[in-house]
């Protein structure tokens, strides 16, 4: 048996005061118009990493909006991981060597998952690439001769509405860049994709053609969860104080793994360039994961020799689970930097637009759905021009709070879970009307 | 208080962004891309900044000028794209057209010269699925009307305002359409016709159908 995962009970009003009535009663009605279904969600871990970080909080919800939601875990052992990690890289576009005997690994784990699993779902949600070849359980179980499932749930590959026939809907959710990915691996998998009935991605950029519908659903953050929640002051300043943080004095801070794409060295180029100026400030670099991650180790070495015992400049290396410690930081932030050379979504910018801090990020990735330029915060594509933003947030509090209050708002409007759950109900409903533009419900 | 023939009923949107998988790295690209997108990416790309609370982030609100003018630094073309006035249509095709033109032209005038975006700044075309419901109970007087208007989501202004004049034979909003032919309310119904949409944002436009609604009381 594949493992299942158990997620805290959550109410969906207890989310009211945050969002208002008015999403709260949508989402109801969303999940009313979809009647008792099931939702099955199927990944390869239950902690750690994101998307692990976002179903914990979706599950719950999905079920007090009256959906029989669960969550599944595949089996994997290391030599599977291994290998989707070398996946993950190749997929991203990056340089990374192939063999016949890793194909076969992924093959063999698929095979075995497959054989393991209970597929329970109206609406199988199987997210990254690790499950992928979870699909075969349905086609297998769809053909003339298979398990005896009804014969309507047979594919057609025609047409869009001749795909979704009846039955089960397969849904692939893919929470990575796959634009430039190893023609290889991309002609590997490909196949197995383009199988399900729809698929997810983050962003536009993220994603490439493909034979089944594509929506764009952006991850999202729990302003409930420990890292979100509100804290009391006294709270954020016992831990600023706890690290030798001044909290009387400008705290310029970014959270990230020490990664070189986060550009570590470079955020610290940044705060030095400020200094000059504003001598008072002071930089946090937080990050955790770097002591089992070669490549981390070096940059968090590089790190602290640049540091160079600057009393001012606080590098952190936060264990696991340390979610309200970062929420601390955060809140205790006069301005927040994400510099970053490459990114994902970005989800530390929106856990600091929603903490209505000012923020500075690198003009890629998901934080260019984030920040508005001059709107919701600063976007850089240079130490200096960084530095420079720094520097008139730093000398300009009421245009800070103002770029604050107008991120926390756009992030209440986009990003937060409830708006998550609302994307996945009308992704259901519309996948029940394929090809029309217009459903009523 | 007249009663209507036939009652109002509002209705609230819920809207899935879908990809395409088409994209444009240049002006020309650009220009196929118009041509043969759905017309449900020509209205994406045209007022899904309305529905934004933040909706001047750029001198443009449709998703052509801004990016001409952004990620390819033509500003002249950014400009021209950006002032297609949208009021003018009530058919997704007729604007279709508008933009293919000016792009026909700006290409002729510029002759074979790549003009494309920078890294990463593809322009990717993309659609809604659209969830439609109903809300609230039908109101059948210009009074109950503007009651409704006052608290109903701004999704639902927006649907009853911007999606119903591009519905095919509409020709005009849902509100206007409502006032004159079944609460015989011409005058009011011209003058909700005769508000620009796309100069104001939902919450001002809100505004603006109470102060006609109510003849200035509710302003």
């Amino acid at each position: 048996m594949i493992q299942t995962v158990t997620s805290p009970e959550l109410a969906l009003a207890d989310y009211e005061p945050v969002v208002g009535e008015w999403p709260i009663e949508e989402i109801r009605r969303l999940a009313r118009a979809l009647g008792q279904v099931s939702v099955q969600h199927v990944n390869s871990t239950a902690v750690g990493g994101g998307v692990a970080e976002i179903l914990v909080r979706l599950v719950p919800l999905m079920k007090d909006a009256g959906l029989n939601a669960g969550w599944n875990i595949i089996k994997g052992g290391d030599d599977f991981y291994r290998v989707t990690k070398a996946f993950h890289n190749a997929l991203h576009g990056a340089n990374q060597p192939l063999t016949s005997a890793d194909l076969a690994v992924f093959e063999r784990y698929q095979t075995m998952n497959r054989d393991l699993v209970q597929v329970w779902g109206d609406y199988v949600v199987v997210h990254d690439p690790q499950p992928l070849g979870l699909i075969e359980v349905r086609d297998a179980r769809s053909a003339p001769g298979g398990d005896g499932k009804p014969a309507a749930r047979r594919l057609s590959r025609s047409k869009e509405a001749a795909r979704i026939v009846s039955g089960t809907r397969w849904i692939w959710r893919c929470h990575i860049d796959i634009s430039a990915p190893d023609p290889h691996l991309w002609a590997f998998l490909a196949p197995w994709i383009e199988r399900y009935d729809a698929s997810i991605f983050s962003m536009p950029e993220f994603a490439r053609p493909l034979a089944i519908p594509q929506f764009m659903i952006t991850p999202a953050i729990d302003p409930l969860s420990e890292k979100n929640v509100e804290l009391e002051p006294a709270e954020v300043q016992a831990v600023l104080l706890r690290h030798g943080i001044d909290p009387s004095r400008p705290v310029l801070t970014q959270i990230s793994r020490f990664d070189r794409l986060k550009d570590p060295l470079g955020v610290i180029k940044v705060y030095r360039l400020v200094k000059k100026r504003r001598p008072d400030c002071q930089l946090v670099l937080a990050g955790g994961g770097a002591t089992d991650d070669p490549e981390g180790a070096q940059v968090l070495s590089e790190v602290m020799e640049a540091a160079n015992d600057d009393p001012d400049l606080h590098v952190l290396l936060l264990p696991p689970f340390s979610d309200r410690e970062i929420n601390a930081l955060q809140r205790g932030s006069t301005v927040i930097l994400q510099k970053s050379l490459k990114e994902g979504f970005g989800l530390t910018v929106t856990e600091a637009l929603w903490k209505g801090k000012p923020v500075v990020g690198g003009a890629v990735g998901g934080i260019r759905l984030q920040i508005l330029d001059g709107v919701t915060g600063f976007l850089a594509r240079s130490i200096e021009g960084a530095a420079e933003r720094v520097r008139r947030l730093l000398g300009n509090p009421a245009l800070a709070e103002e770029l604050g209050r107008r991120g926390r708002e756009h992030v209440r409007s986009h990003f937060l879970i409830t708006r998550n759950l609302r994307n996945y109900l009308l992704l259901m409903l519309a996948l029940r009307g394929p090809g029309k533009d217009v459903i009523h419900i | 208080m007249t009663s209507a023939d036939r009652p109002f009923q509002f209705y609230q949107i819920c809207r899935l962004t879908e990809l395409t998988g088409r994209t444009a790295h240049t002006v020309r690209e650009l220009r196929s891309g118009l041509i043969e997108a759905p017309a449900a990416c020509i209205f994406y790309h045209t007022h899904h900044a309305f529905l934004r609370a933040h909706r001047f982030v750029s001198d443009f609100t449709n998703d052509f000028a801004r990016w001409a003018t952004e990620a390819v630094q033509q500003f002249r073309l950014g400009e021209r794209l950006g002032g297609v006035d949208l009021l003018d249509y009530t058919d997704l095709e007729a604007l279709r057209a508008a933009f293919v033109h000016i792009l026909d032209e700006d290409i002729r005038e510029n002759g074979p010269r790549v003009r494309e975006a920078a890294q990463d700044h593809d322009f990717h075309f993309v659609r809604a699925r659209t969830i439609v419901y109903p809300i609230d109970p039908p109101v059948r007087t210009v009074e109950e009307l503007a009651a409704v208007v006052k608290t109903v989501p701004s999704d639902s202004i927006f649907y009853h305002f911007f999606e119903a004049r591009l519905r095919p034979g509409a020709q005009t909003n849902d509100f206007s359409h409502w006032l004159f032919t079944e609460a015989h309310e011409p005058e009011l119904a011209m003058r909700i016709e005769r508000l620009d949409p796309y100069v104001l944002d939902l919450e001002e436009l809100r505004g603006r159908m109470l102060e006609v609604l109510t003849g200035g009381r509710a302003a």
